[in-house]
């Protein structure tokens, strides 16, 4: 068998563009776009904290979906219920990442605007409890050891996903602490034209990101499942030598 | 831009902070990937070349 196609031609290519995206996209929320008036050059960690936010919510859906499929496929077709489970672990490591990014980015930002760190206000909160529920389905896959492992992690991900929309709509239904919403908030809400080159380019930018670490990860996976085949393959070849 | 001021300081921690979650999540991944490496008895549907 040749060695996996992850540094084929695609995987170099989106790799190089994804990069050269990033530091198109850096300069130009850093450097090209201009200063807020109110929140001054502290608005430009807006630029990498609202495309980590959104993919934050994106990348849970994957792990919903492939969930999904994993419990319909168990049964009827294991081959295809490993695929499935493969891009799930993968989707819920990357929301872990863009999740984490996203809280980081976050406190930084709000310790200058509004003098704290934290605050329980309902859009922290909940997106807080989204990233420790994907926290406990990485937890739960990795020190579970009972066979129905995979099956539990697919059931807490369909759980998992139901905050999403809690998370999107909270800042709509609840008006606390968290900025109101600057797409569809209203007829205040929306950002400068001067501004929307940068942020555009940074949601292409993580976003093109983001999936190279799922393909990535969703590799390094397969890989994983090829070998632990392999091995019980060898072990029932050895039981039955041992038998005859 | 990135002088010594409680703004610049935290804008820079927040792009720095950025840069090395992805890439040490990325590094991880590869390292992983790397060190698994492949055997050479071939599955039946193929698994792990299918990127």
């Amino acid at each position: 068998m040749q060695r996996s196609r992850i540094f084929g031609p695609i995987g170099v290519i989106w790799f190089a563009v994804s990069l050269a995206v990033i530091v198109y996209a850096t300069r130009l929320g850093l450097l090209l776009a201009p200063t807020e008036a109110t929140m001054g050059n502290m608005a430009r960690i807006l630029y990498y904290h609202v495309p980590h936010s959104m993919l934050a919510l994106v990348f849970p859906y994957v792990n919903f979906g492939a969930s999904l499929c994993y419990l319909y496929w168990r049964k009827r077709d294991p081959l295809k219920a490993l695929t499935a489970d493969a891009v799930a672990i993968s989707s819920a490591e990357v929301s872990v990442v863009y999740g984490s990014i996203c809280l980081i980015t976050g406190m930084l930002w709000g310790r200058v605007a509004w003098g704290i760190w934290w605050t329980w206000d309902a859009r922290l909160t909940s997106m807080l409890l989204l990233w420790l529920l994907y926290v406990s389905y990485l937890m739960l896959r990795k020190l579970s050891s009972t066979g129905q492992t995979h099956t539990l992690a697919a059931v807490l991900s369909v759980f998992a996903a139901v905050d999403v929309p809690i998370v999107f709509m909270s800042i709509r239904w609840w008006r606390t602490q968290h900025p109101a919403p600057v797409f569809g908030g209203g007829p205040d809400s929306g950002l400068d034209p001067s501004m929307k080159p940068a942020f555009g380019w940074n949601v292409l930018a993580w976003a093109l990101w983001g999936i190279f670490l799922l393909a990535l990860r969703y590799a390094l996976e397969r890989r994983r499942q090829e070998r632990e085949q392999e091995a019980a393959l060898e072990a029932i070849e050895a039981s039955l030598e041992m038998a005859q | 831009m990135f002088g010594s001021s409680l703004e610049a300081r935290h804008l820079l921690y927040s792009y720095v902070a950025v840069w090395v979650i992805q890439g040490s999540y990325a590094a991880w991944v590869f390292y992983q990937w790397l060190r698994t490496g492949k055997q050479s008895k071939q599955l039946p549907d193929d698994a792990g070349d299918d990127f």
